[in-house]
Order: structure tokens, then C-alpha cells, then sequence
């Protein structure tokens, strides 16, 4: 009779840890999956905060790139040479586009090509849109654009945009 | 009475131990509860800061830039640094402080940046300029040239961008 009630007291406990173990698991694999999505949207925030650096990367390197940079004689200057604008055509910027706009003073409303130069005021250095895109992000910086013919400066401003692909 | 008393005495170190046991497990969970805990507070602690660090590194360049392309504008054939210095000996000059004034208030309404410039000579102000409507003041590095024995110095403070 004691060893019967034993038993059964020994079968309730079993009973009862098999219980908790599956409420644990079930609450391990809740956990597990909010987890997951958490790290998931973190990781495409991440993936995002990486985009928008490397956007800001790239406009400290493009005012600084030698295929663009003005220099006389050797000695290199702060601001963007508008004939290398011009002729530039390089494909490693990725997903986005890259212009020059001049500003100050007041050009022509048009874009600039060998025919329209220097009677225009945009420089399209680079764009590389997918066909499917969900949204854009720009940074735009003020830039110096030298036009070596007339030998003056020019304000112009540099627009970086990073198409977000669909 | 002897078997009654080592039953009695198996049992209680049985439940003593079960107890002890419990205590174990609670303490663990107590102390993954304090790791997660610390690891939310870092990782939230952290994160708001480097974008502000962001933020204020992209407008750090963007002053920066903005003040070189100001200062090397051409106008009236000279450069805008040229006129500024010029406005401190002729101010009166064809291309003297008032066309200066009326220019560095024209660059900043057609590029679309609010900034306030001052330019110092031997450390007196002669010539400021504050189109700020705004607060929040990004400076790009101060620019420091001398001409006739007279050290001029010039600073630039962003204080809010609107390029179109």
C-alpha cells in the first residue's frame, strides 16, 4: 500500500516536471522567436546605419578624389575642377546617384554636357537607379567648383543620393 | 525507534537538499535576468550616442565645406577672402564691406544654409554677419591669414542647412 502510494506520488512529480519542462520550452521558443525578429530588425538598422556611413564616407572621398580635385602645378586645392566633372565616368558608387549642382551664382537651369559647358549648372557624375526602389536618402554638402577656362570659383553643391532598393 | 529516527533523518536531508537545489536554479535565473538586463542597458545606452556623433561629424564636413566654397567664390574678379580682407583696408571700395555684406547674405539664400560669419583683424571685429534664425551651431575650423603686419581671423558656424 506504501509502496502503491509512493509510486504514485513519484509519477505525479514526474507529471509535473514534464509540465514545467513544456511550459519552459514553449517560452524558450517564444522568446527564441521575438529574439530572432528583434535581431532581424536590428540587423537591417545596423545594415542601413552602415548605408548612410558610407554615404557620408563617400562625400569626404568624391570632394577629395584626384580625378576630380583641382590642382595647379602640382599643388592640389579645395575645391572640384568643373572640366573634370565634366569628362568623369567612373561605375563605384553603388546603388546611388552622384551630381554637382552650381549655385552661386546663378547658372542656366540645365545640365551640363561638352555642347552646353559652361552655360549650364549640373554635373551628372554618377546614377545607378534600380528598377524597383522604396524610398531615397540624400546628403548634400556645399562645394567649391573651379572653371579653369575662366579661372573663377563657382558655389556649387554635391548631392549624394542612396536609392533603397525595393 | 532507532529505523524511525534515520527515516525521519533521510527525509529532511532529502528535502534539504531539494530546497538547496531551488535555490540554485532561483539564483541562476536571477542572475540571467541581470545579464540580459545589463546587456538592454548597454546596448541602448550606446546606440543614441553614435548617431549624434554621426550627425555631428556630417555637419562638421558640411561646415567645413561650406566655408571653403565661400571663401573662394569669385567675385568682382577677386575671391571672396581677397574682398573680406580688402573691405578692412578700402571699405568704401567699388567691391567694398557693403557689396561683401549683400553678397555673403545672397550665397547663403541661394545655396540654402543659414551661418554666421565674423572676420577679425588683430583681434577687433570689422566685419560680422549672423543669418541665423535658428540655435544650434556647427563651427568649421577658423581660417587665420596675415597681410600688412595685420593678423586677420576668420570663423564660420553652420546653424542650419536647407539645400535644395
Amino acid at each position: 500500500m506504501e509502496t502503491k502510494k509512493l509510486v504514485k506520488l513519484g509519477q505525479l512529480e514526474i507529471n509535473e516536471t514534464i509540465l514545467v519542462i513544456f511550459v519552459f520550452t514553449i517560452l524558450v521558443f517564444i522568446g527564441m522567436i521575438f529574439l530572432n525578429r528583434y535581431m532581424q530588425a536590428s540587423i537591417e538598422k545596423e545594415k542601413q546605419d552602415y548605408e548612410k556611413g558610407k554615404t557620408l564616407a563617400l562625400l569626404e572621398a568624391i570632394t577629395n578624389m584626384p580625378e576630380l580635385r583641382c590642382s595647379a602645378q602640382g599643388i592640389e586645392r579645395e575645391c572640384l575642377d568643373s572640366l573634370k566633372l565634366l569628362a568623369f565616368h567612373e561605375n563605384v558608387f553603388g546603388l546611388r546617384k552622384v551630381s554637382v549642382v552650381v549655385a552661386y551664382p546663378k547658372q542656366l537651369n540645365r545640365p551640363c554636357s561638352s555642347t552646353t559647358y559652361p552655360a549650364c549648372n549640373e554635373f551628372l557624375l554618377y546614377d545607378n537607379k534600380p528598377s524597383l526602389i522604396i524610398g531615397e536618402e540624400r546628403i548634400s554638402s556645399p562645394v567649391s567648383v573651379y572653371y579653369p577656362i575662366d579661372g573663377v570659383y563657382r558655389i556649387g553643391v554635391i548631392n549624394i543620393t542612396r536609392y533603397i532598393r525595393g | 525507534m532507532r529505523t524511525l529516527g534515520g527515516s525521519m533523518f533521510k527525509q529532511i536531508a532529502k528535502g534539504e537538499k531539494r530546497r538547496a537545489q531551488v535555490e540554485l536554479f532561483g539564483t541562476a535565473i536571477i542572475l540571467v535576468l541581470l545579464v540580459l538586463i545589463a546587456t538592454f542597458a548597454v546596448r541602448f545606452s550606446i546606440g543614441p550616442k553614435s548617431l549624434a556623433e554621426k550627425t555631428e561629424l556630417k555637419e562638421s564636413i558640411i561646415a567645413n565645406n561650406a566655408f571653403n566654397a565661400l571663401f573662394k567664390a569669385t567675385l568682382c574678379g577677386k575671391q571672396m577672402q581677397e574682398l573680406i580682407i580688402q573691405c578692412y583696408f578700402e571699405p568704401n571700395a567699388e567691391c567694398g564691406c557693403e557689396f561683401v555684406k549683400q553678397e555673403l547674405e545672397k550665397i547663403g539664400q541661394t545655396v540654402g544654409y543659414e551661418y554666421e560669419f565674423s572676420a577679425t583683424a588683430n583681434k577687433g571685429v570689422y566685419l560680422e554677419q549672423n543669418f541665423c534664425t535658428g540655435d544650434s551651431k556647427i563651427a568649421a575650423s577658423p581660417y587665420k591669414t596675415s597681410q600688412n603686419s595685420i593678423l586677420f581671423e576668420f570663423t564660420f558656424r553652420l546653424c542650419g542647412i536647407n539645400i535644395h
